[in-house]
């Protein structure tokens, strides 16, 4: 057995006169080590797969005054901890195979997520140089690094450069040459586990000194064990002598948290090295955020500038929306609803009624939905785009912290806003089954945006005028159940007990029109495909339970289907008609707006708007929107509540609850509207 | 500064990453590394906001949602 080898491999290269020399090329993925190692070694190198594995070895050689180099990249690596392959076969070589130098290769526009790897390589080896590659990005995103600052405190050889413009590509080859001959040699300044940990990091030192096989470097050896590296474990298991073994068996164990003071050393030591030499100027983007988050992340005043934007987003939808769907039912569903008749006219009554009435009528209804649509989701696509969606979720947040609910309810509010199905997908972060089960129960109570933009239908149709002021009202009616949903779920489930989230804020900035012209884009080709699939039938099914068997509205199978719940609809002013669009929100949450156009004959004189607005009183349509926001979510949520719990029952009682919650919310909606309309 | 960030985010709530940067007197950037770090050691999940296609073709919540900013969770 071997004495523990030199910790850092200090000996100069050039004592032994070499005509070649070889040199690692380290580096994590994506920091242009493959350009840099093209560029040096041009046609002179060789492919293949290292030793029995199928990760790719790539090697060549170039000569350098004089001097043949063999150049080696290694695989990209994040870490030299024996998590992946790719991490064994780097360390492996560079243990092994002891390179006359080692370039790592750094992304100098992500200094601290690079510098981990330097961190480690510096506590192997002192020959080490560091590329600081993309100086140009770096440069362009106003940071200001100062290689021999950094190289001071690093203590080893810094090169800038920006291999893709072929910048610094000569400095760095200077540098390898004169590393390998010995005419530079380094002192690095290598990273230190905490305080705490040093004694027990020596324990283990003494302990494995005569024991660790050459040419492992000892006190490397006993930082890998300190950090659980199972490799390393393994091999010190197979080398020590039992007695031994066992002893350091009971250090670990006793100190199985000590990977955490490894790294926290590494951290500390890139914090310091980040701060010495890279200089980000609080200009432009970040100072605006900053103050911009000073007043929308608040957790008072971002409150009131949420239910302000929301405000004017949907007064933006109303005004710019409504006039465009009137004149959209004018010219074009009307106009084709009047051809389809004249063409139709010597067809059989029932045909010509199924298309106008049942095709048109229900899918004409819909399709009149696309400018409030299309101007809805770019005013929330801009939002998003700018960066403030991810600071009205925060803002909830902290109100929910306000009232004294914590952590967990925050995780369906930000997942469910926009659809309830990874609302439900979301709880699978929850641990206990009891928890988990009751958050999917309530979590299709948080408003979808599907039902959000049904409600921006249906208000200026009901309301008119005053339609700005009743979405407002809905979505802070919203609000306020997912405040209660944070107070069910905190109060039975949890109990107080506090759990974690960490949010990045992206940082504000000017909406990219093309994003968002895509996003919107994406969601009309997939409202289009619902219309003509999914709605058609269903407008078609409607239509036809509509007309038969008698041919009459009122004396329909459907009718007679409606009147059957009418007595439950009568409680909120429902006729059978409303009731009957409320189930077939179930299929879809647009199917609402389907089954109005076929049952209030929207495409024969004027829109189903103007209809609407003639034949519903006030109360019955508040009473309408609040039941609609709360309903049993879409059938694909319903899908997902099963596959999730695993169980019909669970899935059918989450059904029954909701319609509960929704119809008592419409009742108290229809008697306290009646009274205070007199 | 690995294990103080671990105890910020224990101590609950959800917290933003310039605070916690803050907190710990380092840059954000140097905290998001640390948290990608402390989630490949199992110590955080990242919290995923799309639906794909579970949604069942949803028009409003399912067409390439423009990404808000990444969100961890402490697993408990």
């Amino acid at each position: 057995m071997s004495h523990c080898a030199t910790d850092t491999q200090n000996t100069p290269a050039s004592l032994h006169v070499k005509s070649e020399f070889t040199v690692a090329l380290a580096g994590q993925p994506n920091v242009g080590k493959s350009t840099l190692f093209n560029l040096i070694t041009g046609l002179n190198q060789h492919v293949g797969n290292w030793p029995g594995k199928t990760v790719e070895r790539k090697e060549g050689t170039y000569s350098f005054d004089g001097i043949t180099y063999r150049l080696v990249d290694l695989p990209g690596t994040y870490s030299l901890t024996a998590n992946s392959p790719e991490e064994m076969i780097a360390r492996e070589f560079i243990i092994r195979e002891q390179p006359a130098v080692i370039v790592v290769v750094v992304d100098a526009a992500v200094l601290e997520r690079s510098l981990y790897l330097v961190a480690e390589l510096v506590a192997l080896s002192s020959r080490v140089i560091v590329a600081l590659n993309m100086m140009d990005v770096a440069q362009q995103e106003g940071y200001l690094i100062e290689p021999h600052v950094l190289q001071a405190a690093l203590g080893v050889p810094v090169v800038p450069m920006t291999a893709t413009r072929n910048l610094g590509v000569r400095e760095l080859l200077q540098t390898i040459h004169q590393v390998a001959r010995g005419e530079i040699q380094s002192t690095p300044h290598v990273p230190e586990i905490r305080e705490d940990h040093q004694s027990v990091l020596e324990k283990i030192r003494t302990l494995i000194a005569e024991w660790t096989p050459a040419p492992y470097p000892c006190h490397w050896v006993a930082l890998k064990l300190l950090e659980g590296d199972q490799e390393i474990t393994r091999l010190m298991q197979a080398t020590l002598p039992p007695q031994q073994w066992h002893a350091l068996h009971e250090i670990l164990c006793a100190h199985d948290d000590a990977l955490l003071a490894v790294a926290s050393g590494r951290y500390e030591w890139i914090g310091r090295m980040v701060r010495a030499a890279v200089t980000r100027p609080r200009a432009g983007q970040i100072s605006l955020t900053a103050r911009l988050d000073a007043w929308a992340a608040h957790p008072i005043w971002g409150l009131g500038i949420l239910t302000g934007i929301l405000g004017i987003v949907f007064w933006l939808t109303f005004t710019i929306g409504t006039p465009l769907q009137d004149w959209l039912h004018d010219v074009v569903v009307a106009r084709v609803a009047e051809m389809a008749s004249l063409v139709l006219a010597a067809a059989p009554v029932w045909l010509s009624s199924l298309v106008v009435n049942g095709m048109i009528g229900g899918v004409g209804s819909v399709l009149t939905f696309l400018p409030i649509l299309i101007i809805f989701y770019t005013a929330l696509g801009i939002l998003e785009d700018m960066g403030y969606m991810a600071r009205a979720a925060y803002v909830m947040d902290s109100l929910m912290h306000l009232m004294g609910l914590h952590g967990k309810s925050f995780l369906p509010l930000f997942l469910g806003f926009g659809c309830n199905v990874p609302a439900v997908l979301g709880t699978r972060v929850i641990e206990s089954p009891r928890a988990r089960l009751l958050t999917i129960l309530v979590a299709p109570l948080i408003p979808c945006t599907a039902r959000m933009a049904v409600v921006a239908f249906l208000a200026p149709a009901f309301f008119g005028s005053a339609a700005t002021w009743v979405s407002w009202g809905l979505v802070l009616l919203s609000l306020g159940v997912l405040v209660l949903v944070g107070i069910v779920i905190n109060k039975t489930i949890f109990r107080g007990q506090r759990s974690a989230f960490i949010m990045e804020m992206p940082l504000y900035h000017l909406p990219n029109w093309r994003t968002i012209g895509l996003l919107v884009w994406g969601r009309v080709v997939a409202f289009f495909k619902k219309a003509g699939t999914v709605i058609l039938f269903i407008s078609m099914v409607i239509w036809g339970l509509s007309v038969l068997p008698t041919g009459e509205l009122n004396t329909s199978w459907l009718a007679g289907l409606g009147r059957w719940f009418e007595p439950i609809g009568s409680w909120m002013g429902f006729d059978w008609r409303l009731t009957v669009a409320l189930l077939t929100s179930f299929v879809a949450k647009e199917n609402a707006i389907a089954t109005l156009g076929v049952l209030f004959k929207a495409s024969e004189t004027e829109g189903l708007a103007e209809t609407l607005a003639a034949t519903i009183p006030v109360s019955t349509a508040l009473a309408f929107l609040v039941v609609q926001i709360l309903f049993i979510p879409c059938v694909a949520t319903v899908a997902t509540i099963r596959q999730e719990t695993g169980s019909w029952r669970w899935t059918l009682f989450s059904m029954a609850m909701l319609l509960g919650v929704s119809l008592i919310a419409g009742m108290i909606t229809f008697q306290v509207s009646q009274w205070v309309g007199g | 500064m690995l294990e103080r960030l671990l105890e910020l985010i224990r101590a609950g709530g959800t917290q933003r990453i310039g605070d916690l940067a803050q907190a710990l007197d380092t840059s954000p950037q140097l905290v998001q590394v640390m948290l990608e770090d402390l989630r490949r050691r199992g110590y955080l999940t990242a919290v995923d906001p799309a639906c794909g296609r579970a949604c069942g073709g949803c028009a409003f919540a399912c067409a390439k949602p423009i990404p808000r900013g990444q969100v961890w969770a402490l697993i408990d």
